[in-house]
């Protein structure tokens, strides 16, 4: 197992199927569709926005990263569907540790 | 083959004064009275979950209460698909002769038993707890980016998309005394209320209620009976982030269903579709072909779900005005199908309502459960 921001470790671990090729984003000890071994990679933080939502509670977005998986993170509450994204980490004044924070690409 | 033999459902409302139980016997009391059946004629007993008692054993402490001493009973809990899950199940209990007269119950103080922040936060334990609880999503922030996703796609804004169907609920809401708000809303008025979760806006969110609602589920032979014609259920993901935005689960579920009634979705005159927002309302109705894609804003706006248009849907208003307390929330679609198929809605009816479809999802569009209702006057 390859430790990510969830345990302190700011980064983003994509994990996939050595039988059959599924990727996926949530830790899971084999493949969700074929029970097959995991192997991980760390994700190089770039993808495309799919959804956001910004307002008193704060703005989150989705996110379709290169490696093919989808990531929920906080956001920059200028992001928008359809555009560029870059990961970075970003602890609030409560947060344990650091979480995903997407900005545009070129900002 | 099982069927509907009573219904209860209590207001809704911000209504202080029930605990989650009172309200869960109150609408049990309602419900059997209506089937003609006492406690002691109860043999199964299905009883949601309630945040404000989060308590391991719902049936058990509903049955203590009311007397009831069932040879089945278990609690139930798949978000906001609990109650057409336990209808499902006690249909299947009747069917395998498990249990003749299941009482199916679901109630909740949940507007004033806890504070709003307290409400938001157990409902955003959903999302996964190690990837996206930590992350601060709310449920009215998922859904706000199915909405966003949603919008991008079909180069919709939330006049054309979204606010429309606000609008249709509310109208419907009108026409029932129990609904929580029964005062009409324009497109406008939806697009300048608060922003909650851009692009959502609060006339977008179901409100947070106190209320009930119950069923008896038996062998029919009652002209007030409602056949309980086919059940259908898909369960493809839990998370956002693993979620099919285009195959949710609805069209899998409500397949199972019609095929389970030996029907096509044609050939339904009242429909009960889960609104919890209003874009859990376009996604549903497009993912079950009552309307095109992107189109579902734009159908409603044109009267389609109208009670006297060609797909009638959520006559009582919905989660959006009827109200939201939980499990009982997503059972009132079914109180209300029934009493249409009844042909006892009174300045609701649909006229010559004799089939019914209802649908229900919970989590962020995760669990989906589908019903099909046939009144006795039905055909096939």
């Amino acid at each position: 197992m390859t430790t990510d921001w969830t345990d302190g470790e700011p980064r983003i671990v994509v994990s996939a199927c050595v039988d059959c090729g599924h990727r996926w984003y949530l830790r899971r000890d084999r493949c969700p569709r074929c029970a097959g071994a995991v192997t991980t990679t760390i994700s190089a933080g770039r993808g495309a926005v799919v959804a956001t939502t910004a307002g008193a509670q704060g703005a989150i977005a989705l996110v379709d990263l290169a490696e093919g998986v989808r990531v929920l993170g906080r956001c920059d509450p200028a992001l928008r569907p359809g555009v560029p994204a870059v990961l970075t980490f970003r602890a609030g004044t409560d947060d344990p540790v650091a979480v995903p924070y997407f900005e545009a690409e070129h900002s | 083959m099982a069927w509907i033999r009573g219904a209860g459902l209590t207001a809704f409302g911000r209504l202080p004064g029930r605990d989650a139980l009172g309200w869960q016997a109150s609408a049990a009391t309602l419900a059997m009275a209506d089937a003609g059946v006492t406690p002691r004629d109860v043999d199964g007993l299905v009883v949601g979950y309630a945040t404000t008692l989060n308590h391991l054993m719902p049936a058990n402490l509903l049955g203590e209460y009311l007397g009831i001493t069932p040879q089945v009973a278990l609690g139930a809990a798949v978000g906001g698909a609990t109650g057409l899950a336990m209808v499902a199940q006690a249909a299947a209990l009747v069917d395998a002769g498990a249990a003749s007269t299941v009482l199916v119950v679901a109630g909740e103080d949940r507007a004033s038993g806890q504070s709003t922040q307290t409400s938001t936060n157990t409902l955003a334990q959903v999302g996964h707890h190690r990837y996206e609880v930590p992350v601060g999503a709310t449920v009215p922030q998922y859904y706000a980016l199915l909405a966003s996703a949603y919008l991008h796609e079909h180069g919709l804004d939330p006049r054309a998309g979204l606010a429309p169907l606000a609008v249709a609920m509310r109208a419907h809401a009108a026409r029932h005394d129990g609904a929580q708000f029964r005062t009409p809303v324009t497109v406008g008025e939806v697009l300048s209320s608060r922003p909650v979760a851009e692009p959502l806006h609060l006339l977008d969110c179901c409100p947070i209620s106190d209320g009930g609602a119950a069923f008896v589920v038996g062998a029919g032979g009652d002209p007030r009976d409602v056949e309980i014609a086919g059940t259908g259920q898909a369960h493809l993901h839990q998370h956002i982030s693993e979620a099919d935005l285009h195959g949710f689960g609805a069209r899998v579920s409500a397949g199972r269903a019609l095929a389970e009634a030996g029907s096509e979705i044609a050939e339904v005159d009242v429909f009960g579709i889960y609104d919890s927002f209003t874009i859990t309302l376009a996604l549903l109705l497009e993912e079950l072909g009552l309307a095109e894609p992107g189109r579902a804003g734009a159908a409603a706006a044109d009267g389609r779900f109208d009670l006297d248009g060609p797909t009638p849907v959520n006559p009582h208003g919905g989660l959006l005005s009827y109200g939201h307390c939980g499990v009982g929330g997503g059972m009132a679609h079914l109180a209300e199908v029934v009493s249409q198929l009844r042909g006892e809605a009174g300045g609701r009816q649909v006229t010559g309502a004799r089939q019914g479809l209802v649908h229900a999802d919970g989590g962020v569009m995760s669990a989906h459960v589908t019903a099909v209702l046939r009144g006795r006057g039905g055909t096939r």
